[in-house]
């Protein structure tokens, strides 16, 4: 048998990264009555949202599928097993190793944990099950399902926690065992009031696998199910939902916080239920499962303990509950109180939940996730993702409805009554007396009087201290002054093309070896601005959540804030608190000078000590300083200490009794605040930022009062917070609070482990020594030639300059290219190229560490040239962020070599169709501008941008003076008016509903590929494996270096990773999958030379994107100003005089590819590979280069991507055959039989048809064909009229055109006409 | 019923819903003209173009980043301006009288399409109803109106004044 899990990590894959989406649903008889017909319908509705789930590989094997349902009593005495009186005894399904001996081990462990609890084993029973109805891959992880009942003469809740108790300690015992199969082992469920069947099956397949399930006797009133959709096609019977408690469609994005924040919590829990058995149950949080089997330990835990279902989950997922929230003042009271015992499990979520007697559903505050009721004249209740699931005639339904964000909805089947949310909330909010607690026990930062105010100004120590925390010139004028001037971040454009912090060789701050991630497919970004109300900073300080078993007022003895940075005179406020719960510790972040390394890593060790001495004296808060800083101590990075009082106070489990403040002169951009946060602390005061801002106030670089300029600045730094989680798809600060949503990029395994515990990091780096090293330049600079005069260093990260870092397109590369594309000369072009290969070997660039291993053939043998432009494409650059000229002239070029240009987010001229100038790709972004059914229909490629490399996870906005009359026409908008383009795709919240617009794509034009692009972070190769099983043909992975027309300046620097990242980790999550061969893998990301396209085909990938390159070769001089509409070669701008300056040629861009693809050939020869094809994933031709390196890539290791998974040697390891999805049964091919008249000589036609919602995305197939022979014109009004009874699936009348009329009676899912064209 | 999400970027093209819509409801429409009789949060978010009429109750953040076309909400309750998004729309009531005969026109075809018995009922008592609407229109959209209002009047006069009976 294969192991039941995840692999284990290796290479670029790590398992934590796996995500999964769903249907859900349930069915209930609301009196309680319990017949064999509600599991029947429960099953049904699982088979009807089949399209939602997905299989493996194998195509037979589900993602998991499952039902819950009350213990069916009447069943196990037709069976006559010796069972007591229903609620006396308990039972579950038990899944064991399916070798005999282990198997029989844990029987043993369980019983015996079933005897220590109390209660007497009645009997072991074989499930029936037929192994034949599930595909391969489940089977070779299938195991040995056995049920174990139990008895004992106890009432029923303490039965049940009785049950708990041994289940939590078998689980214990035997994953701390030494036998080999012990991740088999599993109890779905251990109760007496529910029983749980599930596995890895396809909707259809539980049943018949299940034979029980089939039984007449087998009754329930309620029945829970679940469909997954997941990421991976790895084995995991365990992960098939539903859980104890829940069955949740969602994804839970602040799930590490939660995990780390319930860990901590377990040394102060005390329960009156438990007493002291309460540590038998720990971990609450079972290691190594997935965010929805977290939340459903805490939920079965904090029920079990004695909080009520609804309770538990009103505190878990709070509805949003600020101003403009019309939710009453105390149930308002109700969320506050309960904000400070416990942070939100944030994301979309869409959660149905049952213990046996109460039935329910909720929804996230954001509500991303559907779910439709329908209530019937005899008093059935159905539940699902979607509306049809379950079919009544008209007559019979009672009442609709659909859950609203935030609310829930709760069924009780003992008094059989339907609970409103308003009921259930009003009781909840009357528990306590929570607005009392409130305005008793909490402070609120602003009420806190002040004793004394603290000035900014810092005064001579301005000058050193700058120096110390590295201020640059660029930071001074452009970061903080724009910041404090206008309330923004700055806006900037083009790509990031300077090293990673670990592979410069100048000193960095520590932040920079850290990058943001964010939300991709399996769940949305937030639109921070338009969303505000799902949107908080709130914060608390303080002893949080003490025992969050119990209610006191004192659990809210806390400091409310509402912003998280705060002033130096704020900072003072707390410093001055006399109450003995707002009592705090200052511990100094500095170190010795003279001490080397050594004495660097004792200051280190010595504050951890101290950190947990403030907590053993009962401190309330402690307060980091770097504030005395001077010539002979030093600061450590602010962010290493926070992260390692932080986790040090975790491992001691003495964390959730103090909080941490940061007063350091070390932050001052949105990401460093953002790190601080996401590695624990709860504010922060960065008082440099503040002298800083005082000093150009002084200085008149700022002409406002500073008053004004500090609060610009907080507010710039607020907004850029709630970016930051936003673009995670995290709505509060609260929860984003040591979430640790970074990778780290070049920092030691030694420092990863102890401090950053849970952070992906790949390739090693820096630990102390390093650090102590860069903080010594930085100290050495400010105090070993001491000068009055303050300066500020020019350093170069955000623009070329001349002593300042590395930029890969600087003067003599943009040169040189130039000038070999426009004279046609190979030989300028082999000096370009011998630059930017030399300069990546500085080195900059990951793929300069890197070298291939030679077996030189004849370069005659090699494939043609055109062979290999054919895997060219141009990146997605909108006709508005360049102009007509540039634009043109590259789908032009790439039209002639047999590339592929892109027409980017903006439509394109139907004029262009069917010309030279037509641009094969077609892109489909979040704003879907210009996304008309004759635009699909002419592409070969239709591309979903799911996000950016400059700025993924947020939308853009194109201001209404840039929008003239022909950019208006081409996007259907009106001109002068502001376009918006959300962070997410609002019909794509999980991929699910990608492959459901994959699915609407493939419908409009048959005949055109499906690309997706995604960008590199850690993650991005589960969420390709995702994407490949919703049938994309193409998935593009764009590194964080990609281009931007203009983005925020800290994004284009700090989300995303460098494109040999993202390739390498796609490529070995496919093959481990058996998912490469269905789909082509394309990369983008700072691509110049034939040896980066070799390299990056090693690492994975078979097409290739170039876009500054291409716009360089056009006349593109890097000035940094195409979000200005500036630009002086005439290339990114709109204005007419500057256009006439573009002397670009599209023979330029067929040059530079001629170029790349000779060179190509010149290495295929020298590697000895004939054909591209054989090149592509071959990193055992790749080394490490050992010789390239600097002072701080000691332990700079890439063997993580040179790792090629043993599933290689089975499978293909680049694309071997088409992704398709069969369209044969889509009704649109009976619409275009019956329609054919009407199509082709404009006959009109009237159709009737009934439908379900199984049937999607119907009329989408129809009106492409109309678009294919009418172009945008369509045909004349109500040509073809067709009227639909039922219930329609998703998508219904997608991207219908003009002429088509569609009358629906009856209900429709979600999607309903999208993109309609006229 | 409606599911959740419906009309995300539509351009052009006409539906009529007898019955409540769900969250995000005419999401960046874009020139969709489209009747509705209650929405969800997020309606008309990011919408650009179009008419959108909702005859009963709607979400939470209405007309969130609304930047084009125009919305008519049937507030009966009179709390309307709470669950609006205030941030770039302005609301008034419906006036003009380009503005009612649209409105009414756009009733009027629910009411052929779906025989609504709302649109029905607020047909027949109109003069009882109309003061309950409530126009919804960005700050920016009204502008760049006026401006190709005055640019048509401004033609027309200028055809007027080219007109041959005028020429001498």
């Amino acid at each position: 048998m294969e192991s039941n899990s995840f692999p284990k990590a290796q290479g670029l894959y790590d398992p934590k990264n796996e995500h999964d989406a769903c249907g859900i649903g349930f069915v209930a008889h609301i009196k309680g009555h319990k017949s064999h017909d509600i599991i029947e319908r429960g099953l049904t509705v699982l088979v009807n949202m089949d399209h939602r789930g997905a299989t493996s590989s194998d195509n037979k094997t589900g993602d998991g599928a499952g039902i819950l349902m009350q213990l069916p009593h009447d069943f196990y005495l037709s069976l006559k097993i010796a069972v007591p009186e229903a609620g006396k005894y308990g039972t579950g399904l038990v899944f064991l190793p399916e070798d005999k001996k282990e198997a029989d081990h844990c029987a043993e462990i369980l019983n015996k944990f079933v005897a220590a609890e109390g209660l007497q084993l009645i009997s072991w029973r074989d499930v029936p099950v037929d192994s034949s109805v599930i595909g391969e891959i489940a089977k070779r992880s299938e195991p040995l399902i056995r049920q174990i009942f139990v008895k004992g003469d106890y009432e029923q809740d303490i039965l049940e926690r009785k049950l708990f108790l041994a289940r939590k300690q078998a689980e214990r015992s035997i994953r701390e065992s030494n036998l080999t199969q012990k991740d088999a082992f599993c109890l779905p469920s251990f109760s007496s009031k529910t029983l749980i069947y599930k596995g890895m099956f396809t909707p259809d397949q539980l049943r018949d696998y299940f034979k029980d399930l089939t039984n007449p006797a087998m009754t329930s009133a309620i029945a829970l199910v679940h469909s997954r959709f997941s990421t991976n096609t790895f084995p995991t019977w365990s992960l098939a939902q539903p859980f104890r408690m829940i069955a949740h469609n969602g994804e839970i994005n602040t799930i590490k916080g939660n995990r780390q924040w319930m860990h901590a919590r377990e040394s102060l829990l005390e329960s009156d239920l438990f007493g002291s058995e309460i540590e038998k149950i720990f971990p609450i949080i079972e290691p190594g499962k997935s965010d929805s089997a977290s939340f459903d330990n805490t939920l079965e835990f904090l029920h079990l303990a004695g909080r009520s279902m609804p309770h538990s989950i009103c505190m878990m997922i709070p509805e949003s509950f600020n101003e403009k929230n019309p939710i009453p003042e105390d149930l308002k009271a109700f969320y506050e109180y309960h904000s400070t015992i416990m942070e939100p499990w944030d994301g979309p979520a869409s959660m149905v939940f049952s213990d046996g007697r109460y039935i329910g559903g909720t929804l996230d505050r954001s509500g991303l996730r559907p779910s439709r009721y329908v209530i019937t004249k005899n008093d059935l209740i159905v539940m699902g993702s979607e509306v049809g699931v379950q079919v009544f005639k008209a007559d019979e339904i009672k009442e609709k409805g659909r859950l609203r964000p935030g609310k829930l909805l709760l069924v009780d089947t003992e008094r059989g009554i339907i609970i409103p949310d308003q009921e259930v909330k009003a009781e909840l909010s009357q528990r306590n007396p929570y607005g009392d607690w409130l305005k008793e026990n909490r402070l609120e930062l602003e009420k806190i009087s002040v004793r004394q105010r603290v000035s900014s100004n810092i005064g001579d120590l301005f000058g050193p201290y700058s120096k110390v925390f590295g201020y640059s010139k660029e930071e001074m004028m452009i970061v903080i002054k724009e910041m404090a001037e206008t309330a923004q971040e700055p806006t900037s454009s083009m790509g990031n093309d300077t090293p990673l912090a670990v592979l410069s060789d100048k000193p960095k701050r520590f932040f920079s070896y850290f990058r943001q991630l964010f939300a991709q497919v399996t769940n949305p970004p937030i639109d921070p601005i338009r969303e505000g109300l799902v949107m908080s900073l709130t914060h608390y300080i303080g002893s949080v959540s003490s025992n969050i078993l119990e209610e006191t007022p004192n659990h809210c003895s806390l400091i409310k804030f509402d912003s998280p940075i705060i002033t130096n005179t704020d900072l003072g406020k707390i410093k001055d608190l006399k109450h003995e719960s707002f009592t705090h510790a200052i511990i100094p972040m500095l170190f010795p000078v003279n001490g080397g390394a050594a004495g660097f890593k004792k200051a280190f060790d010595a504050m951890l000590v101290e950190a947990e001495k403030a907590v053993d004296e009962n401190k309330n808060f402690i307060i980091l300083s770097d504030r005395n800083v001077d010539e002979n101590m030093a600061p450590i990075p602010s962010l290493l200490s926070v992260a390692a009082v932080h986790h040090h106070l975790i491992k001691s489990k003495k964390r959730m009794q103090i909080g941490i403040i940061v007063e350091s002169a070390e932050p001052r951009e949105i990401m460093h605040f953002a790190l601080l946060f996401g590695y624990g602390a709860s504010v922060v005061n960065p008082y440099l930022a503040f002298a800083a801002i005082d000093y150009l106030v002084n200085e008149e670089e700022i002409k406002l009062p500073y008053a004004e300029a500090r609060k610009n600045y907080i507010k710039s730094i607020d907004k850029g917070l709630l970016k930051v989680i936003s673009k995670m798809g995290i709505s509060t600060l609260q929860s984003y609070h040591g979430a640790e949503l970074f990778e780290a990029v070049g920092v030691s395994d030694e420092l990863i482990d102890n401090y950053f515990k849970g952070t992906p990091s790949r390739i090693g780096g820096v630990s102390y020594e390093e650090i102590f090293k860069e903080a010594m330049i930085f100290h050495d600079d400010a105090y070993k030639n001491p000068t009055k005069k303050v300066s500020f260093s020019t350093v170069g990260e955000y623009h070329y300059r001349n002593q300042g870092e590395f930029h890969a397109w600087n003067p003599q590369s943009v040169g040189l290219l130039q000038w070999a594309t426009k004279s046609d000369d190979y030989q300028t072009y082999k000096k370009f190229s011998k630059l930017v290969d030399d300069q990546n070997a500085q080195p900059a660039f990951i793929r300069g560490i890197l070298k291939w291993k030679h077996n030189p053939i004849p370069i005659e043998e090699v494939e043609p040239a055109e062979n290999i432009m054919k895997r060219f494409v141009t990146g997605a650059m909108s006709y508005g962020s360049i102009s007509k000229e540039a634009h043109e002239a590259i789908a032009v070029a790439m039209n002639i070599i047999g590339g592929r240009s892109n027409t980017g987010e903006g439509g394109e001229d139907a004029g262009r169709f069917g010309t030279d100038r037509n641009s094969k790709i077609k892109q489909i972004a979040s704003g879907r501008f210009g996304v008309t059914n004759n635009y699909l229909i002419n592409a070969q490629e239709l591309q979903i941008k799911i996000a950016q490399g400059a700025k993924p996870g947020e939308g853009g906005q194109l201001p209404g003076f840039k929008i003239n009359k022909i950019i208006a026409k081409l996007r259907h908008s009106t001109p002068g008016i502001t376009l918006i383009s959300p962070p997410p795709h609002h019909d794509i919240y999980s991929i699910e509903d990608l492959a459901q617009l994959i699915f609407d794509l493939k419908n409009v034009n048959p005949d055109a590929k499906v690309s997706v692009k995604l960008v590199a972070e850690s993650g991005v190769g589960t969420i390709a494996a995702g994407v490949a099983k919703g049938f994309s043909d193409i998935i593009i992975v764009s590194g964080c270096e990609g281009g931007t027309g203009a983005s925020p300046a800290s994004s284009i620097k700090h989300a995303g990773l460098p494109a040999e990242f993202g390739i390498a980790e796609t490529q070995q999550t496919l093959v481990m999958n058996n998912l490469r061969g269905r789909v082509k893998l394309q990369v983008d990301g700072q691509l110049k030379t034939g040896r980066d396209v070799v390299i990056m085909g090693m690492l994975g990938a078979e097409e290739f994107g170039f876009a500054t390159g291409a716009l360089i070769s056009l006349g593109c001089i890097m000035m940094r100003k195409c979000h200005l509409n500036t630009c002086p070669a005439g290339i990114a701008t709109q204005n007419k005089e500057l256009r006439k300056r573009f002397l670009g040629r599209s023979q330029f861009v067929i040059n530079y590819f001629t170029f790349i693809s000779q060179e190509i050939r010149e290495y295929m020869a020298e590697i000895g590979v004939r054909n591209f094809d054989d090149l592509v994933g071959r990193v055992d031709l790749l080394e490490q280069n050992h010789e390239v390196t600097n002072w701080k890539m000691k332990n700079v290791d890439l063997s993580k991507f040179l790792n090629l998974p043993k599933e290689a040697k089975l499978y293909p390891i680049r694309n071997t055959h088409p992704n398709t999805k069969n369209l044969d049964d889509v009704i649109d091919k009976t619409l275009i039989k019956e329609a054919n008249k009407a199509i082709k000589s404009g006959e009109k036609v009237w159709l009737s048809h009934s439908i379900h919602n199984a049937m999607r995305t119907v009329g989408a197939m129809l009106s492409g064909q109309i678009s294919k022979r009418y172009g945008e014109e369509g045909l004349p009004k109500d040509t073809i009229n067709c009227t639909f009874t039922g219930t329609a699936g998703q998508s219904f009348g997608a991207f219908l055109v003009k002429g088509v009329s569609f009358k629906l009676e009856g209900d429709s899912n979600d999607y309903l006409g999208k993109g309609l064209s006229r | 019923m409606i599911q959740t999400i419906t009309l995300e970027r539509v351009f052009r093209g006409e539906v009529y819903i007898q019955g409540v819509a769900g969250e995000r409801f005419c999401v960046r429409n874009s020139g969709a003209k489209a009747v509705v009789e209650g929405s969800g949060d997020h309606c008309c978010e990011y919408m650009t173009g179009g008419r959108t009429v909702v005859l009963g109750t709607t979400g939470r953040n209405f007309a969130a980043g609304m930047s084009g076309g125009i919305a008519y909400v049937l507030d009966e309750v009179g709390d309307f301006e709470y669950y609006c998004n205030t941030g770039l729309v302005e609301l008034g009531p419906v006036e003009d009288k380009a503005d009612i005969s649209e409105l009414q026109e756009l009733i009027g075809k629910h009411l052929l399409y779906t025989q609504s018995p709302l649109a029905n009922k607020l047909l027949t008592n109109w003069e009882e109803f109309l003061p309950k609407f409530v126009k919804v229109i960005p700050l920016e959209y009204k502008k760049v109106l006026n401006e190709m209002k005055l640019k048509e009047v401004k033609r027309k006069l200028e055809l007027a004044e080219d007109a041959p009976d005028r020429r001498e």
